[in-house]
């Protein structure tokens, strides 16, 4: 049983709230791809940051900046480069959200507050849809991805930031159009199958190599990669997403 | 800024608002998939005169401004055979310092189903953001403006990418829906995604102005002289 303060306990129901923000904040500035607000204005990037998916785990700001902010830009203006020969339209506009607005919406929030207030620790399902209008085969495509988020955040000069996501996904799939399941039936009794669908655009440089979670398949159970955070006391290598390599004020190694 | 600043007493009222206005817009998905619409109006919209003659509802094409002019489009019951759900998630809600006013934005992943009457049904999907200004009257949270960006809408069972890339407006079944808006204008263009940044999020702010609303006295074009014409398509 808890022995915090009510004045302990409701600073950290306000800092539950707050953390709903950040994390509903990447959302919608993923959604425009406009990695260089999120990494700048949500994140703490410090040593300790790290960024992971089914592809590996970026760790420390530089290598995750590198990744998530540098490579998908790449991503965003080669597109812009193949899209205008076809929408002239594009012209004049920022190239990033004309890739996709890729909107991982946020269910099924579970959030710890540490007792200490200097860490939060959330598991999210996300049922998200990934849709595009002016691509470079003329077709407009919206996909389905379900995927897990275990995310950790930190009090950082009184703002509360990210410091940690694992995104595992799930089920990624076309709107109104496939069948997941079966597709993917199909795929593993072909005698000569593809390969499955990349779960992400791109794969950057990782210090810690995939697979660090695999999708939904016919011949698999589900993963349990990120159990939803268990109540605790402050941020350390028993509760986190990420193990931590340099202490902090708002952690312990 | 986590505002440590406040009292106890103030700071546990602050996370108490939020949870009503978060309850109050879970509440208006459930309205949505009973068909209570004029319930809706009735019980969740604001109520004093002032705020109802200010209250808009804007979907892509423009604003329905004033509760007469929302409730004479919107107060209506479908018949057998509808459904619809506006699940709202993803809430980003910021309360002003004030505690006067709120602001949220929420995603869904909406569909809705309608009879067409000869025993055939026809299901879209609509996902779509939905920001919301909210204000307090006598203690209760309550709607004052609502904008429903509508990204892409796509019959169920068919292939969205068999679809113009453009959309068409004036023949989009939710936007027929949405009839001729009070001030009709046009607020997002899906053609470039989330490009145009509309609704934008909620930011942090201490006391209502008019130039942060969701209604249409707070919308602002973004950058690029063209939008909403040829925007140098029609060069080819």
């Amino acid at each position: 049983m808890s022995e915090m303060t009510l004045h302990q306990r409701i600073l950290n129901a306000a800092a539950s709230q707050e953390v709903e923000n950040v994390k509903a904040r990447h959302t919608y500035l993923h959604g425009r791809a406009d990695a260089t607000t999120e990494w700048d204005e949500i994140w703490c990037m410090d040593e300790n940051a790290s960024w992971a998916h089914a592809f590996g785990r970026m760790r420390g700001g530089d290598q995750v900046w590198w990744g998530s902010v540098g490579d998908y830009d790449k991503m965003c203006f080669e597109n812009w480069l193949e899209i205008r020969e076809r929408w002239p339209e594009v012209t004049g506009k920022d190239p990033r959200p004309l890739m996709e607005a890729s909107v991982h919406t946020l269910v099924t929030d579970v959030i710890e507050v540490a007792e200490d207030g200097k860490s939060a620790r959330g598991s999210f399902i996300t049922p998200g849809v990934i849709h595009s209008r002016l691509t470079d085969d003329g077709r407009p495509y919206c996909n389905v991805l379900w995927e897990r988020y275990g995310s950790d955040f930190v009090l950082v000069d009184g703002e509360w930031k990210y410091l940690h996501e694992h995104v595992c996904p799930d089920i990624l799939t076309r709107m109104d159009h496939f069948d997941w399941a079966h597709g993917e039936y199909e795929r593993l009794t072909d005698p000569n199958p593809n390969p499955p669908p990349p779960p992400t655009l791109g794969a950057p440089p990782v210090t810690d190599p995939g697979p660090l979670h695999t999708p939904y398949s016919v011949l698999d159970r589900p993963k349990n990669t990120v159990p939803w955070p268990e109540p605790y006391k402050t941020l350390n290598n028993e509760n986190s997403y990420t193990s931590l390599v340099v202490k902090k004020d708002y952690c312990e190694l | 800024m986590f505002r440590t600043n406040y009292s106890d007493e103030e700071l546990i009222r602050r996370v108490w608002d939020v949870e009503e206005i978060k309850k109050l817009v879970y509440k208006r998905s459930v309205y949505i998939a009973n068909d209570w619409r004029a319930r809706e109006l009735d019980e969740l919209w604001v109520k004093e005169p002032a705020h109802q003659a200010t209250a808009s509802f804007g979907k892509n094409i423009g604003w329905y401004v004033g509760m007469d002019a929302i409730r004479a489009w919107y107060d209506k019951k479908h018949g057998d055979g509808y459904m619809a759900f506006h699940p709202a998630t993803t809430g980003l809600v910021e309360l002003a310092g004030d505690g006067k006013t709120a602001k949220g934005l929420f995603y869904s992943i909406a569909n809705e189903t309608e009879s067409n009457g000869d025993g055939t049904a026809n299901a879209l999907w609509m996902p779509e953001k939905v920001a919301f200004d909210f204000i307090k009257e006598g203690g209760e949270w309550k709607i004052w403006h609502l904008v429903a960006a509508v990204d892409l809408v796509s019959e169920a069972g068919t292939d969205y990418g068999d679809q113009d890339p453009y959309p068409h407006y004036e023949t989009d079944p939710v936007m027929v829906e949405f009839g001729e808006p009070t001030v009709k204008q046009l607020i997002h263009d899906g053609t470039f995604n989330w490009w145009d940044n509309y609704p934008a999020m909620p930011e942090p702010y201490e006391t209502w102005s008019d130039d942060i609303s969701y209604g249409p006295e707070g919308w602002k074009a973004p950058k690029g002289k063209h939008y909403g014409a040829g925007e140098g398509r029609n060069w080819k």
